[in-house]
């Protein structure tokens, strides 16, 4: 089945399409829900209802070959708009400079595994989160992340510099731990 | 411009963006059922539907609740005589049909004269109308009293009362009975000749609707004792006479009633009280919590609502109308992650390996000015005592603001009335607000039991 059958199929509603095409997409999207959110549950619920949305609007698709972009959109806007819709709490982080040479830290991203890469993204801040996901992972610029998030353009790049400083601690400190379990 | 990016910090973003995950089980199977499912209507919709519903249910309690131009109706001269202390149904030519036993039903051709009398848009009477026989033999003195009480109708009172009454006679103990074997057999061929054949009487100009004077036998047997009819007139609204049996009353018996509805006004100065527990689905430990003083700004708020209410029962009332809220809530909290951020291993001399959780503290401020829009509709039981009367009411709110999207709380109050001779009063006292439901909390971390105490300050107008 080429894709602008499948794309067919699901728009005439035929379950059959839609399942190949959920089948396809959902461990790349998931991926997606996962940087977005702070825990696997909510990203299971964005997950869901980014995929709801998805099916119901397929008609509002015009490229079929940006079918995958248009997807990671859909996800990434639905948890935009849930952050939105919850409190904007901005967390104060105590964030202090930490001196590790650039490479160490790269060594550092290549140990680690897929889960603690997630878990290191979800457990920062709401709005560093967005913002890092939004600027270094899926390449939006910071006044296109200012109209998407409803903050300044100056916001959106403390937000960046914040979250670079705590993911670089947060490096480090896993740095640390691994040297002194191989210890 | 150009992104700048550190060398690790491109590295990770590459293995962000390669990042998979793995849905739970049963996504498919619950997507499935979503896209299964109808449409879910929008909570605009809902409300719309609801304020449709109370509209359109208070219009027709209003409609029914209205009885004030039926009863200027009976006790308009022009229509209908006043009710008269020394009137005897014996003497009303209508009542005759109502009462038999004083009657002695004759099937006669009314005189000439008293058709002659009656003017032209209160002839009721028809020569070729078999109604018109059962008239009593003298028509011609008391005509004038049943030839205006049936204006309007298709088929005058008396041969709808015999139709009524031969078709009921069996049923009702206490129905009018044809006593004669000519009489019943009038009846029946009455009943013939309206049901079947063609209107009995010229149709006049309808002040009465013609169907609703199907009930009107109904209560003209159960009142053998002999109400004049200008009673009668209000029967047309009743749909079970027996249980609305007191809106039958006299006029002025019913003005002291009221039974219209009643404008309301509230104002309501608010205190909140907000109790928080840490939202057990969520996965962190409320650290700390900044007191806030009792009396602080951002606890006090204010309510004002505007609506009808209508009477149900005796003392009991229906309270409904449109709610109109603010609240500040401002408070903050710190809280960490309850499982531990990252874990310190340390190595003592004594060759000890000892691992310590760590955490980080995060604080969060909520600072928001609620503004509430909704409805609220309830009861209110009314107590009168000697000096005044003290209400309870006991109310559903209903509302939404930006924040919480939809809430429900139920409202619980007394209060104290001061009656006006104009028809205005004022109420007092104090009300309670307990949440129900909240479509969200204003806190991720938190589930909210906010407590609303409140002084009434509320106004009525339209009283009886």
């Amino acid at each position: 089945m080429t894709k602008n059958e499948l794309l067919a199929g699901c728009r005439n509603g035929d379950r059959r399409a839609q399942r190949s095409l959920y089948e396809a997409y959902r461990h790349k999207l998931m991926g997606v829900c996962l940087r977005y959110t702070r825990s696997a549950a909510d990203a299971e619920d964005i997950f869901h209802e980014g995929f709801v949305k998805i099916f119901k609007s397929l008609d509002s698709l015009k490229n079929p070959d940006s079918l995958e972009g248009w997807m990671c959109r859909i996800m990434i806007n639905h948890a935009i708009n849930q952050y939105k819709a919850s409190a904007k709490l901005m967390a104060h982080l105590d964030v202090q400079g930490v001196q590790v040479v650039d490479d160490s830290y790269t060594q550092i991203i290549d140990q680690l595994s897929d889960q603690t890469l997630t878990e290191l993204i979800q457990a920062l801040p709401e709005g560093y989160r967005l913002v890092f996901n939004l600027y270094v992972v899926d390449g939006y610029t910071h006044p296109e992340i200012a109209e998407m998030l409803g903050i300044s353009t100056g916001t959106s790049k403390s937000q960046l510099h914040a979250a670079r400083h705590l993911l670089q601690k947060r490096l480090a400190e896993m740095g640390v731990k691994r040297y002194e379990k191989a210890v | 411009m150009k992104k700048q990016y550190n060398s690790w910090e491109s590295h990770l973003g590459q293995r962000l963006q390669g990042l998979e995950g793995q849905p739970p089980a049963d996504a498919w199977e619950r997507l499935e059922a979503e896209l299964d499912q109808k449409p879910r209507r929008s909570a605009w919709w809902m409300a719309a539907a609801i304020g449709l519903l109370i509209s359109s249910g208070a219009y027709m309690a209003w409609q029914a609740g209205d009885s004030a131009p039926l009863n200027q109706l009976a006790g308009d001269n022009s229509l209908a005589p006043a009710p008269d202390q020394n009137f005897s149904p014996a003497d009303d030519p209508t009542a005759l049909n109502l009462h038999q036993q004083q009657a002695v039903p004759q099937p006669a051709v009314p005189s000439p004269s008293a058709a002659a009398a009656a003017p032209d848009n209160e002839q009721v009477v028809s020569a070729e109308s078999p109604t018109t026989t059962h008239r009593p033999t003298d028509a011609t003195a008391p005509v004038t009293k049943g030839l205006k009480i049936n204006r309007g109708g298709e088929t005058p009172l008396p041969a709808r009362a015999a139709v009524a009454s031969s078709s009921r006679e069996a049923a009702l103990p206490g129905a009018v009975q044809a006593h004669t074997a000519s009489e019943r057999a009038y009846a029946r061929q009455t009943a013939h000749s309206t049901m079947h054949d063609k209107p009995a009487t010229r149709s006049m100009t309808p002040v009465v609707e013609a169907a609703t004077y199907t009930t009107l036998p109904q209560l003209a047997a159960r009142r053998p004792e002999g109400f004049p009819l200008t009673y009668q007139l209000a029967v047309p609204r009743l749909e079970r006479p027996q249980d609305d049996w007191y809106a039958v009353v006299p006029a002025e018996k019913q003005a002291k009633k009221g039974g219209k509805a009643l404008l309301w006004s509230e104002l309501m100065p608010t205190w909140s009280y907000r109790q928080v527990e840490p939202n057990p689905a969520d996965a962190v430990v409320i650290t700390a919590m900044e007191s806030q003083p009792a009396f602080s700004g951002s606890r006090f708020g204010a309510q004002a609502a505007l609506g009808v209410s209508l009477p149900v029962r005796k003392n009991l009332e229906w309270k409904t109308g449109a709610f109109y809220g603010m609240q500040q809530e401002q408070w903050s909290y710190t809280y960490r992650n309850a499982q531990a951020d990252y874990y310190r291993t340390s190595i003592s001399e004594s060759g000890a390996y000892t691992v310590v959780p760590e955490y980080r503290t995060h604080t969060s401020e909520i600072n928001h000015t609620l503004h509430n829009l909704g409805l609220t509709s309830g009861f209110r039981y009314s107590m009168p005592t000697r000096f005044s009367t003290s209400h309870a009411d006991a109310r559903l709110l209903t509302f939404y603001n930006s924040y919480q999207k939809i809430s429900s709380f139920v409202t619980l109050a007394y209060s104290i009335e001061l009656p006006f001779d104009t028809g205005f009063g004022i109420h007092i006292g104090p009300s309670l607000q307990v949440q129900l439901h909240s479509s969200e909390e204003l806190s991720p971390h938190f589930q909210e039991k906010p407590l609303v105490f409140g002084l009434q300050l509320g106004a009525s107008m339209n009283r009886p």
